[in-house]
């Protein structure tokens, strides 16, 4: 069975606050050694726990490596469906 | 840089059951990456914990959305989790809570892993598309 599909930022559950807003470190996901992965405000990323379907995401805050990003509720897949 | 600390004027409740989300959630590698993002922001090794409140997991899916997403997870009593040396700190809103460490060691994964029970079905999840129920 194929796992979740791949991300851009890993994110823990536990601290998405009730605005959806949880923040990230660019070195503690997938993406950590691309140097060409500059997720600036407004973007939009994908943002997995390695347990869930991945999730759509805005970036709305970025400082060096912590990237704060708004989760949206649907999984990519669902987005576009 | 770290960040103040800043704590919400609220007592540890003498029943309190706190959860962690997601049935990986407590293995060592994302127990790592929890510490670590906790230490850079306040300085302190911890991670995130939510308060189920009254007992209520519906009303903590409706304080944080994300919940109703996790089909499993851990839970914990407070009584529990601070006999056994892990302070509880009311970080940021409520029903949020930091569990706190004295360090980030595979020991102190497996003892603190030993004070949660599950994963278990989360009673308030909601199939994607279905809302909180």
């Amino acid at each position: 069975m194929a796992g979740p599909a791949p991300y851009d930022l890993w994110y823990d559950p536990n601290s998405v606050g009730g605005d959806l807003v949880v923040e990230c470190w660019i070195s503690h996901g997938p993406r950590a050694g691309n140097s060409s992965f500059d997720p600036q405000p407004g973007d939009v990323v994908r943002a997995g726990d390695d347990e869930d379907e991945p999730l759509q995401a805005r970036v709305t805050r970025r400082e060096t490596n912590r990237v704060w990003i708004q989760l949206h509720l649907l999984t990519a897949a669902e987005s576009v469906a | 840089m770290t960040e103040p600390l800043i704590l919400r004027d609220q007592s540890l409740p003498e029943i309190l059951i706190v959860v962690r989300l997601g049935a990986q959630t407590l293995r060592d590698e994302h127990l790592e990456r929890s510490a670590a993002e906790c230490h850079g922001r306040w300085g302190i090794w911890g991670f995130s914990v939510l308060e189920v409140p009254y007992g209520d997991y519906r009303r903590l899916a409706r304080l944080r959305p994300v919940v109703a997403r996790r089909r499993l997870l851990f839970l914990a009593d407070s009584a529990g989790v601070v006999a056994a040396g892990f302070p509880l700190l009311p970080t940021l809103d409520h029903p949020h809570w930091r569990l706190t460490m004295s360090e980030v060691s595979t020991r102190q994964f497996e003892r603190v892993r030993g004070v949660f029970q599950g994963p278990v079905e989360n009673p308030a999840w909601a199939p994607p598309g279905r809302g909180i129920r």
